[in-house]
This record gives C-alpha cells, structure tokens and sequence, in this order.
C-alpha cells in the first residue's frame, strides 16, 4: 500500500472555458489524511476544479503545487503515480475483461517490454475484493450494469494506488448499498494510508457522512471551506442550491442530517 | 471457438500464412510441385539444381510468384494492423485504414498522375502512379491534421469527421479527373479496385522497407493502445501522453496504410474485418490483435490473390474478392458472436 503522502496547494486560480469564466481566484489547501466533500451546484465548477488539480486543464491564472512542485513540472506518467481518478461515467467499445480493465491501473508503474509484476497482481486482486468484484473478474466490463462497470473504474484508481484521489460524482450511478461502500472504502483510506480524497458530490448527506472537510462551489467562487460540522449550514445550502432545508445535528453515531423541504 | 485453448489458436493463426505462401507458390498457370519448390529454393543458395526439374522454374518462383506472394502478404498485414490501430485510436469499431480519407488521397494522387501521363505531361515510369498516391495520401493525413488542430486533441469525432470531409471533397476531385480521362478512365478504375500483377522484388522492398519499421513501432505500443480505446481523460490519467502518442500512431498507421494503397490501389474490408475476426477469437487485447491482424490480413488477402491469380479465368481486381470472401465469413461469425453475447 501507498505510504506517500502530498500536500496540494491551488492559489489565486482562475479559469474560463473561452469568455465563460469557471473559477476564479481560488485559493485552496488540500493536506494529506483527509477527505473533502467538494459540493455545489451543476456548473459551479467542481468537475473543472478536479481537472486542474489533476492536470487535465491548466489554469489561465494562478498556480498549483503538488508536494512544493509547481503542477506543470509533472510529466503526465509521474502525475499517474500520485493522483488517481474515477470519472462519472466511461463508455467502452471493446470486451475488455474486468481483470484487465483494473490491472491498467498499473499501467503508470510498468516498464514498456516487461508485463505486471506479482505487486502488480497482487495490488489488482487486493482492489477487486475490496469492492467486491472478484467473482466477476473474467467478464467483459461491456455486459456489467452501469453500477458495477463504475465499481470496476473505482477498482481500477485503487490499484493505481496513488495518494491523492479524485472522485468526479463517482457515486452518482450507484445504488445507495455500493455509494454507501466506496464512499466507506475512501474514508478507511484516508484514515489508515493518509490519502488525500477530494469528492465531487451531490448527495449532501453522503458528503456529511464522510468529508472531514467541506470545500463549496458557487458561481465559480469558493463560498465555504473548513470542518463539515462547522462548514455545513443551512444558509450555505439555501445559498449554494435555493432549496430551504434544517439540519438535523450529528451524533457521535451518527451524522449531521440534511433534510430538503419539498415543494 | 472457447473449446480451442488461446496456444493452440496462436499457433493456428500464426501457421496459417506461411503454409498458404508455401502452397500458392507452386500454383499458377504453371503448377509446381512442393519437391521442385523446395529445389529451386536451395538452388539460390548455391544447392545444384536436379535435372528433372525445368530451369524455367527458378524464374517463375523467384522473379514472378515469391515477390508478387510476399508483396500481396505486407500489403494484407499492413492494412489489418492499420484497421486494428485506427479501431483503437478513433475508439470506433467501425473505423478502417481508410476511415481519415487516406484511401481518397490516395486515389486522388494515383488518378492525377494517370491523367498528368495520359495528357503527356509527364513521361511514363512504373512509379509515378504509386509515387503521386503515397504523396496523395500522406497530404490528405496532413489536411486532416489540420482541420483537427485548433482543438489541440485530436478527438477520434473530429478527426473522423474531418476524414470524410476530405474525402468528399478528393471523391468529387476524382470523379472530375475520370471525366477528363474520357476513354482512359477504365484504367484508373481497375487501379482503384485493387490488383498485384506484375509485382516485382522493387515494389515489395519498398513496401518491406516502410510497413516493417511501422510494425516494429506499433507493436511498442500495444499496451498505450488497450488503455486509449477508454478515452482521453482514461489515459491522461493513467499516465499517458495521449495527444503526442495518438498522433504519432496515426501517423505510423496512416503511412504503413500509404504505402500499402501507392503498390496495390484500394483494397477494402481487410482493415475493417480481419482485426474484428482476430478480436473474436483473441479478445481485444492489442499485444495479440496487432502481430495476428498482420498474420490474418496476410492469409485473407493471399487466399483471394490466389483465386484470382489462379482459379479464375480473367484476373478480377482483388478489392471485389476481399469483400466477397471475407464479408459473408464476417456476417457469419458477428450473427454467431451477436447470439452467445445476448444469450449470456
């Protein structure tokens, strides 16, 4: 398992998808042993925030810096080897099997001409019981349900074993048993390998439940960060999503509940 | 095909080209035994040549057959493995050797050079028509590059698109100069369906010379492959560079597919079907699909030179017996594969 561990520090980023602004002036610290809950509503720019911090888009202003490195000095085979991502959803045109599908998670580790090693083998085995996939190893990622291709993805980040993974609404598809169980698999993460997990959620109870911290999104601009308990509001959820709720307050068993009024 | 072990279909695959080019040497309007193939073989290396067997032999097999079978084997293994990388790379099962225009430019620079000699504006030499289609298609590559730029990732949509942008616009530009060829215009047609005769050792060791290389370089990136056909953001994150290594294994695709298309005109269906057959009985992965695709388009393309070389009585051009022979096998084994699939 992955011992290393990497401070992420985003100042004054700004980007902008041609004159669309998405971010702007950002400024965030991500510190190792701990899970963030990024939420916000659709288009505040979480998935663009998860990008920059994973060198998928560079910002137009600002900068970032992985472990005191500025981001841009990272080859894309060494980011592979520190940051690891689920997407929301992935489409597939070829029978890969689920083995295989997770093995390329050690892709970043492998030498061209020389195939997995047993850490290789082991770390895929390790992942695909972890999300309780095993049994269907052999079968082609193709004839999944959309719940189990996103366990798979999940299985694959896991053996890529990196100390920083992002999770871009990667519980969006699942039911609330296998959400429940990765979101629990991240948590045990952070807490035993000081990961560092930054999670894109819609469902704010989920990101109560498991987000030592909350970093929330509006408009682009970062309108609240810090602790979950001290950070979850409900004025920030009446602000970030115009729906009025109350919160329910958490126990020592049990988390702080959101609960919606309908309409 | 679960019942044959996947050695055991390596090793069928991997045998069958050799024994056919083993066979088809000895077949032709002259036939040959196996004992005087393997006697006029020697013979090349210094062995004494039997007196029973006809001098004339060594001639047939040497300067005639063997350069032609070798010649149709690249071409046949270059398009598969072309048809194998372009399925990856643009993530498109449908996607052939000819899916960015190539074939069109290609074309395009083969018809030119026919009507520039009709015309008397060029002097007539064996390689002005190959030289102007492997100048055609590589310009087409470059101007789909170009179309495709400004995004900067070279996304298998635009790229696709710009393909058959292209396309129409060199189809319409062909048919122009076929209206300009008037009486000539058959010519340029056989050519563009495809045909091997009268290959010589100089065709096939420049087509040695470029698809040989190509295949060393895409059998280096087989694995890169694999993770591609998950898309972009897949491979960006696993640690590959996919932009600059996507460009660099289209462009080694697209060249091997040049050079196959300047020697033996358009051959279709090789570079769709063959990869998709090897996908079947392989599965996907490319460190197989490339080295058998090159096997597989080898066997298909001199099974069907063979027919036409030797079985019928006019030499038909090869791009119709490809997709006569290959098509139908292709509809059985899908319908088969579409039925296991739905039944699990």
């Amino acid at each position: 398992m992955n011992e290393r561990t990497v401070e992420i520090t985003l100042t004054g980023v700004t980007f902008s998808y041609g004159p669309l602004p998405c971010l702007h002036n950002l400024s965030l610290s991500l510190q190792p042993g701990t899970l963030y809950g990024l939420i916000g509503p659709n288009g505040s720019g979480k998935s663009t925030l998860l990008d920059i911090i994973g060198g998928f888009a560079r910002p137009q202003g600002g900068r970032v810096t992985i472990g005191g490195r500025r981001l841009e000095s990272y080859s894309r085979g060494e980011l592979a080897r520190l940051i690891g991502v689920v997407p929301q959803s992935f489409t597939l045109n070829f029978d890969y099997s689920v083995e295989h599908v997770v093995l390329m998670g050690r892709y970043p580790y492998l030498k061209r001409f020389s195939g997995p090693s047993p850490e290789d083998l082991h770390q895929v085995r390790h992942a695909l019981e972890l999300l309780d996939i095993a049994k269907l190893a052999e079968r082609p990622v193709r004839t999944l349900s959309g719940g189990e291709k996103q366990r798979v993805m999940v299985a694959r980040t896991l053996a890529q074993d990196t100390p920083v993974i992002l999770l871009d609404e990667a519980t969006a598809n699942l039911d609330i048993k296998h959400a429940i169980s990765i979101m629990h698999i991240m948590a045990k993460l952070v807490k035993n390998s000081s990961r560092t997990v930054v999670a894109a959620l819609h469902d704010l109870n989920m990101a109560c439940a498991y987000s030592d911290q909350i970093i929330a999104l509006y408009g682009g601009k970062l309108v609240a960060s810090g602790t979950t308990e001290a950070t979850i509001s409900p004025a920030l959820i009446e602000t970030l999503y115009q729906v009025p709720v109350t919160i329910t307050a958490g126990t020592d068993d049990t988390p702080q509940t959101i609960n919606y009024r309908y309409h | 095909m679960a019942r044959i072990s996947l050695p055991i279909r390596l090793i069928l695959l991997g045998t069958a080209p050799i024994l056919i080019i083993a066979v088809t040497i000895g077949l032709g309007y002259i036939d040959i035994s196996p004992p005087d193939i393997y006697h006029v073989l020697l013979a090349r290396f210094g062995w004494p040549l039997p007196d029973s067997v006809d001098p004339s032999f060594s001639f047939v097999i040497w300067e005639v057959r063997l350069p032609r079978i070798l010649c149709v084997a690249m071409v046949g293994g270059g398009l598969a493995v072309s048809g194998c990388v372009f399925q990856s790379l643009l993530r498109n099962p449908l996607a052939d050797p000819y899916t960015l225009g190539i074939s069109s430019g290609a074309a395009f620079g083969a018809s030119l050079g026919f009507v520039l000699v009709l015309f008397g504006w060029l002097h007539p030499d064996p390689w002005f028509v190959p030289g102007f289609a492997f100048i055609g298609a590589l310009a087409t590559l470059a101007a789909v590059f170009y179309l495709t730029a400004p995004s900067q990732q070279l996304s298998s949509n635009s790229l696709i698109l710009a393909g058959i942008i292209v396309s129409a616009i060199l189809s319409a530009a062909i048919s122009f100069i076929k209206f300009l060829a008037d009486e000539q215009v058959s010519a340029i047609i056989f050519w563009l369906m495809g045909s091997f005769i009268g290959k010589t050792w100089r065709e096939t060791s420049v087509l040695a010379g470029i698809s040989l290389p190509c295949m060393a370089v895409l059998m280096c990136y087989t694995r890169e492959l694999d993770i591609m056909s998950f898309g972009e953001r897949t491979s960006d994150a696993l640690g590959i560079e996919t932009v600059k290594i996507r460009k660099l294994l289209l462009i080694i695709a697209s060249l091997t597919t040049s050079a196959c298309v300047a020697v033996s005109g358009i051959i279709g269906f090789v570079g769709l079907i063959v990869p998709h057959f090897m996908r079947l009985v392989l599965g996907p992965h490319n460190r197989l699909l490339v080295p058998y695709s090159f096997l597989g388009g080898c066997a298909l393309l001199l099974v069907a030179d063979t027919i036409t070389r030797v079985y019928l009585p006019v030499e038909l051009p090869i791009g119709i017996l490809t997709a006569l022979l290959g098509g139908p096998i292709f509809c059985v084994i899908f319908r088969k594969y579409q039925l296991a699939r739905w039944r699990s």
